[in-house]
């Protein structure tokens, strides 16, 4: 099953609340995790993020599940200026030494 | 006159009529004898606009843009900027009335210039939850290294704050050779234009390397937080053009930052 999010709905041409990308993570994003569906995130009709907000949407994610959840994360119909700003978060939170699934005992 | 009104004896100089049109009297709740004619803003100025939530925000930016005239690839940094600065106040100032923004275009300079403020903690005060900073410009030197965060001490943020918003604007003011100062305290950080640079194209050269700026810890002191940012239109630069260099340069200066974060190393005998 995949779960479909369309940006513009949420957070209109110019994606910045991070309020509403948290919200988003919470109520949507996490839970369809859990339940293993895919989720596609839709930028459709969106023509500016900011990196906080990419970050409030997908940051908590990769820190729960590692960062092979982006197998099961889709990013669709992204313009240049959006697909940067997401390779830029991936980037770095893959580059953290916190990215791990939590389920793991590192101890 | 009474305590609530503000008023000039002899010759009124043109800065109070112009903070008067600016409305920083009426944010003040003070009346005032300057009398001016309340031209249309549109296209010249956004008098002080007082921001105390996400939904305000969203509001400003939406009614801010058709105002300044600007073509769509140059409205992008513009909002940018001004979104994530605002959102650090609501988030990090803890001021009870938010912030405060106002903006001004210059026409011979072809600029736009921009200021927000706060009366919040400072950031010397809102780091120091999860830093050490010593002083009010050590403390807005740590804010604007990439991974840093009053949220929380770990280098990268938490699920929420990515500690990236003002790296991201000092690298932009960077790399398109605009102005860009933080006030916080006592402490003044300034990146300054370099004219001796051309104005017209984005500066890959100068992005790859340390910026330039300068800064004091001896300004009087400000209880709170002000930004400012010039945007200049004379360049051509795209926004894409501008986070692909930040792309290149992010990495770099997070690893270097975690250098410098991490000092203690693994001892082997």
């Amino acid at each position: 099953m995949s779960i479909e999010i369309s940006i513009f709905e949420v957070a209109g041409e110019f994606a910045h609340n991070k309020d509403k990308a948290s919200e988003l993570r919470k109520r949507v994003i996490i839970p369809g995790l859990q339940n293993d569906s895919a989720i596609l995130i839709d930028f459709q009709n969106v023509d500016l993020s900011t990196q906080s907000f990419i970050h409030a949407l997908i940051s908590e994610p990769i820190h729960i599940f590692g960062i092979d959840v982006l197998e099961r994360i889709a990013f669709k119909n992204c313009n240049e200026t959006i697909r940067t700003l997401i390779e830029i978060v991936v980037d770095y939170l893959q580059d953290e030494e916190c990215c791990v699934p939590q389920e793991l005992d590192i101890s | 006159m009474s305590e609530d009104s503000i008023s000039i004896s002899g010759n009124t100089p043109t800065s109070f009529t112009y903070l008067t049109r600016m409305g920083l009297f009426k944010h003040h709740k003070k009346n005032t004898t300057s009398k001016s004619i309340e031209h249309d803003p549109s296209g010249r100025f956004i008098p002080i606009t007082q921001i105390t939530d996400s939904e305000s925000l969203d509001e400003f930016i939406s009614q801010m843009v058709p105002l300044l005239h600007t073509s769509p690839d140059q409205a992008r940094p513009i909002k940018y900027v001004i979104s994530e600065l605002i959102r650090n106040t609501l988030e990090h100032s803890r001021s009870s009335s938010g912030a405060f923004i106002c903006a001004q275009y210059f026409k011979k300079a072809n600029r736009i210039s921009i200021g927000i403020a706060d009366s919040g903690i400072g950031i010397l005060k809102a780091l120091s939850f999860c830093h050490r900073p010593k002083t009010h410009i050590d403390a807005i030197e740590m804010a604007t290294e990439p991974g840093i965060t009053g949220a929380t001490s770990i280098l990268g943020g938490n699920d929420t704050n990515g500690g990236a918003g003002l790296y991201f604007i000092k690298r932009i003011a960077n790399a398109t050779n605009n102005y860009f100062v933080i006030y916080s305290g006592t402490g003044l950080y300034k990146q300054l234009v370099d004219k001796s640079k051309n104005n017209s194209q984005l500066d890959m050269f100068q992005q790859s390397k340390p910026l330039k700026y300068k800064k004091t810890n001896h300004y009087p002191n400000w209880q709170g937080t002000i930004t400012g940012f010039d945007f200049s239109l004379n360049r051509s630069d795209s926004f894409q053009s501008i986070l692909n260099e930040i792309k290149k340069t992010f990495n770099l200066d997070m690893r270097q930052q975690k250098k410098e974060v991490y000092k203690r190393r693994a001892r082997f005998i």
